[in-house]
């Protein structure tokens, strides 16, 4: 469990940082597309610590894999059929 | 930097710092400031909500995670339910017309208003999680999922729904439960905003500014390390929430 917190944790911390980081370089330097990136990478950093998640519990076979790797379809079906 | 940038920037900075200190998620007053006074439509305003969400989740969680507060396996396992809700109320929420959205989003700002009222000892959803007789994953699997339906239909965290569930049913000491809901409560967000951003109901300049405006007023709070119980500060929230549910009302009745 200590890694899947590591993993999800670490995830997290670049994901964010990004994230706010391009929101204000875009803000900075007038480049709205840097906002939208970082406004997608702050949508995306959970995902991320999931999907981080979702690996090592593969990998360590354990119950959360299924949960996890759900998540993370349903996700995307909403977005597939929210376009 | 666009005119419309400071205002927002405020409302995330005034919601980030009221959130924070007396533990209520920041959707609550950033979704009623945005559509009541920013002058943005309704789902607009979810969707920033939820992105101010996902990034306060992000600050918070990484804390938690690092410090080992964080019950991951009942986080991941509950997120499941809550993020099939949010997906579903996300979806949902593009055929629903504005009215019946305020109206429901007041009555989550009553029944908020009365969690916080310092006389209750323990607010409704507590009594009521005390005193049911079902299964408790069941309980808490059909909390989740109305979690995920709050969030992804009203745009806020879900928290005052988690919290309870996870101290109550799935008996966490209340500091855990808070943290794994902080974790919980972004990875729901992000599946509700990225529905509303694949349908093209997100303004992502007024997102991103309330969501600069959120990190930042959450800083108090997190150097705090604990929340504000004040009794005089948790009655005038309680008093702001039931000012804003009227607003809410008398916008949703308008809407009709």
């Amino acid at each position: 469990m200590r890694q899947h917190e590591e993993r999800a944790g670490t995830s997290l911390v670049v994901m964010g940082a990004l994230a706010v980081a391009s929101v204000l370089a875009g803000m900075g330097l007038r480049r709205p597309d840097f906002v939208t990136a970082g406004a997608t990478l702050m949508m995306a950093a959970p995902l991320a610590a999931l999907a981080g998640v979702a690996f090592s519990a593969l990998r360590a076979r354990d119950r959360l894999a299924p949960y996890a790797i759900g998540a993370l379809l349903v996700t995307a079906a909403g977005m597939l059929l929210a376009r | 930097m666009s005119t419309e940038f400071l205002p927002l920037f405020a409302i995330g900075l005034a919601a980030g710092a009221l959130g924070g200190l007396l533990g209520v998620g920041g959707g609550l007053l950033i979704v009623p400031a945005l559509a009541l006074w920013g002058g943005l439509p309704l789902r607009v305003a979810v969707s920033a909500s939820l992105v101010c969400i996902c990034a306060t989740s992000v600050s918070g969680s990484a804390i938690h995670l690092s410090k080992q507060r964080v019950d991951l396996a009942s986080a991941i396992e509950l997120q499941f339910f809550a993020v099939v809700g949010a997906v579903a109320a996300g979806l949902g929420a593009g055929l629903i017309p504005p009215g019946p959205l305020f109206l429901t989003f007041a009555a989550l700002l009553l029944l908020t208003a009365g969690q916080m009222w310092p006389s209750a000892n323990k607010g409704l959803i507590e009594r009521v999680l005390e005193h049911t007789r079902w299964s408790r994953a069941r309980v808490a699997r059909g909390v989740s999922v109305g979690a995920g339906i709050i969030s992804g239909l009203l745009g806020v965290g879900g928290g005052i729904l988690n919290t309870p569930v996870l101290h109550l049913v799935m008996g966490l000491p209340f500091e855990r439960a808070v943290a794994t809901s902080t974790y919980m409560i972004g990875m729901t967000a992000a599946a509700g905003a990225l529905v509303y951003y694949a349908r093209g109901d997100m303004v992502v300049s007024a997102a991103t500014a309330a969501m600069l405006g959120t990190l930042l007023g959450a800083v108090p709070a997190a150097l705090g390390g604990h929340r504000i119980g004040a009794r005089g500060l948790r009655m005038a929230f309680a008093l702001l929430l039931l000012t804003i549910a009227a607003m809410m009302l008398r916008r949703g009745v308008a809407e009709f």
